[in-house]
């Protein structure tokens, strides 16, 4: 008789963005993301860099659904919320284990918005290191914490990677 | 006045080094973004693609 633990399976139905809906904790297989690519072709160097990444993005993280919207899409989405005109590629991650009367509080997910990156190459060094992220944060309980300290550099560990990056690479000032 | 001045040049380089911590922090929250619930009409409208079968999952070939 085996002492393996019974495969976790994924989910069967699709648990509703604006909810959220997956199981009570995060699992180690699984669907948790719903990860959206918005991308109106504004920052065209960046927005061609992100697109040859998608098949990427996809291998590294075959449990998530990965959506691409069309220019259209995009636009009609970026209506909805017009102080995001221009900070496209957007990745928007919808964390299907952030739901109303969770420990998540409001959190719902997250976004990297790479049209603000002045480069492509600075942009794909964002994306690198939100695949690292995803791939190896998946499985926290309070992923918005995990998101202050990793990729907004909180604490001291963060304050000296903050240090020692450039700070040229962005569009915005 | 040598006593004051050392002191002053410190506290001015402190507060220079927490300015640029402080820029390059907000920077960052504008790439990397956390959002709430008030953004549930992005959802609503995503949800409406996908359930419509405007908007198919991006599947490897």
């Amino acid at each position: 008789m085996s002492d393996d633990p019974p495969p976790i399976e994924p989910p069967t139905t699709r648990p509703s963005l604006r909810s959220g809906g997956g199981t009570d904790s995060p699992q180690t297989e699984g669907k948790r993301f719903d990860i959206f690519l918005i991308d109106t072709g504004w920052n065209s160097a960046v927005s061609q860099a992100v697109r040859d990444q998608v098949v990427h993005m996809a291998r590294l993280h075959p449990s998530e659904s990965i959506y691409v919207l069309s220019y259209k899409q995009s636009a009609d989405l970026l209506k909805l919320d017009p102080a995001a005109i221009g900070y496209d590629p957007t990745i928007l991650v919808y964390d299907l284990y952030a739901r109303p009367g969770t420990s998540t509080g409001a959190y719902r997910g997250f976004r990297l918005n790479l049209g603000l990156m002045r480069h492509p190459e600075h942009a794909l060094a964002r994306l690198q290191e939100f695949a690292r992220f995803v791939a190896t944060r998946r499985t926290a309980e309070r992923l918005d914490r995990e998101i202050r300290r990793e990729l907004h550099r909180e604490g001291f560990a963060g304050l000296i990677r903050l240090l020692r990056e450039s700070s040229s690479e962005l569009l915005v000032e | 006045m040598q006593q004051i001045l050392p002191w002053a040049a410190l506290a001015c380089l402190g507060a220079c080094l927490g300015f640029e911590i402080n820029r390059r922090r907000n920077k960052l929250r504008k790439v990397f973004n956390t959002f709430d619930k008030d953004e549930s009409k992005i959802a609503e409208a995503l949800e409406a693609l996908i359930h419509s079968g405007q908007l198919r999952p991006f599947v490897l070939e």
